[in-house]
């Protein structure tokens, strides 16, 4: 993960990419890909763009961002915590949620989507 | 997709998060390469997923992780680089290049077994040439010795003409006396080029010794005018001798001194003669 950047940093990362909004993503990735036991190339770290509102150049900021990361995954509704979850830290698919949740496959997407709304609108 | 053709907001929060089916995550992506604004949202909303990262406990890396991190990418680094000969050694080598790349490597090295018997005689002929410069930069450094030291013979030899052919030069004879009663020998001095030829026929000076000549001026201590180093035949012997202006030379005398001369004549007298 720190390779790829560290050698190809303009070609995968065109602006207006942000190097640390592609470690995040590129390293969930890669986590998700072990922790499901998938074969995952450097192909899949690819993501070209990955545009970050937020401020993570100094431990200050970025102290305060998991202040307000965590708050707001602590007042979502359960089910929308469980949905995000097991779509965020395990990379479930919709079907794989439905399943573990015991729920229909559109109800899991409304709860994703909503959880979703919520960390994004106290984030921005 | 939306009704204005674009990517519903559900989608793009689901596809980020990596839950879409594959079905729906394969026309998502070929949609998002051909729409801008799209591929603006996504972007976005990478960004947005991205921060959920934080809600994660926060672990502190070991001390060592940087250390092995840039032993490996040293070593990726030059594993690559020998790969990418003849490319420039900072040149990426694409990831789904690379297995053409060692099939290049494989026919590189082949080449290589068929180029070591050239390669060895050039060796061999740069061992050689190496060795006839060597040998000729040596010549040539002797034979520009042997050069200067003919210039410096002949430039000798202009002066003595010099100060046999002036008008102005003084002859003096020297006779011999005390041990060396049957030496001769005779001085030409000019005052005014500083110049002493002296030749002289002395039997060899005892070991450890030589003769020295002295200019004995009208006034003042004698000054040494040259020393033959050799033995007592010196013909044609010529030294430049420092005299203070329009001295008079009373006359010279050859003296046994030691083997490097000495300041003043201390020595026993072998040659004498006045102007």
């Amino acid at each position: 993960v720190f390779y790829q950047p560290w050698r190809n940093a303009k070609r995968i990362m065109p602006e207006p990419c942000s190097l640390a909004g592609w470690m995040l993503v590129a390293t969930r990735k890669r986590a998700i890909a072990k922790l499901r036991r998938k074969n995952c190339s450097n192909e899949e770290l690819q993501e070209r763009e990955v545009v970050l509102s937020a401020d993570l150049e100094t431990h200050a900021a970025q102290n305060l961002l998991v202040e307000k990361v965590r708050t707001v995954m602590a007042s979502l509704p359960e089910g929308e915590l469980e949905a995000l979850e097991c779509a965020y830290f395990e990379g479930m698919s919709d079907a794989e949620m439905a399943e573990r949740i015991g729920q229909l496959r559109e109800a899991v997407r409304t709860r994703i989507r909503s959880a979703v709304e919520t960390v994004k609108k106290v984030l921005s | 997709l939306s009704d204005e053709g674009h990517i519903r907001a559900e989608e793009l929060e689901l596809y980020t998060l990596g839950a879409l089916p594959e079905e729906e995550a394969a026309a998502f992506k070929a949609h998002v390469a051909g729409c801008g604004e799209c591929a603006m949202k996504l972007a976005q909303a990478h960004g947005s997923a991205a921060l959920l990262a934080f809600a994660a406990k926060q672990e502190k890396p070991a001390g060592t992780i940087k250390a092995e991190l840039m032993a490996r990418i040293r070593a990726r680094s030059e594993s690559e680089e020998r790969l990418a000969w003849p490319r420039q050694s900072n040149t990426q080598v694409p990831i789904g290049e690379q297995e053409t790349t060692k099939e290049r490597a494989k026919t590189r090295r082949g080449w290589n077994w068929m180029l070591a018997p050239p390669a060895l005689v050039l060796i061999l002929v740069s061992f050689d040439l190496a060795w006839q410069n060597r040998k000729l930069a040596a010549e040539l450094a002797k034979e520009k010795q042997a050069s200067e030291t003919v210039a410096r013979q002949a430039e000798e030899i202009a002066k003595l003409v010099r100060v046999l052919a002036a008008p102005d030069t003084l002859t003096v004879k020297l006779a011999g006396t005390g041990a060396a009663s049957n030496g001769i020998g005779v001085v030409k001095y000019n005052a005014r080029l500083g110049l002493v030829a002296y030749s002289a026929e002395l039997p060899p000076p005892p070991a450890g010794k030589s003769y020295q000549v002295w200019l004995v001026p009208a006034k003042g201590a004698p000054i040494s005018a040259g020393l033959v180093r050799t033995n007592g035949r010196a013909t044609g012997s010529l030294w430049s001798v420092e005299v203070p202006a329009s001295t008079v030379a009373k006359g010279f005398v050859v003296t046994i001194e030691a083997a490097d001369g000495a300041a003043e004549p201390r020595g026993p007298k072998v040659l004498a003669g006045a102007s």
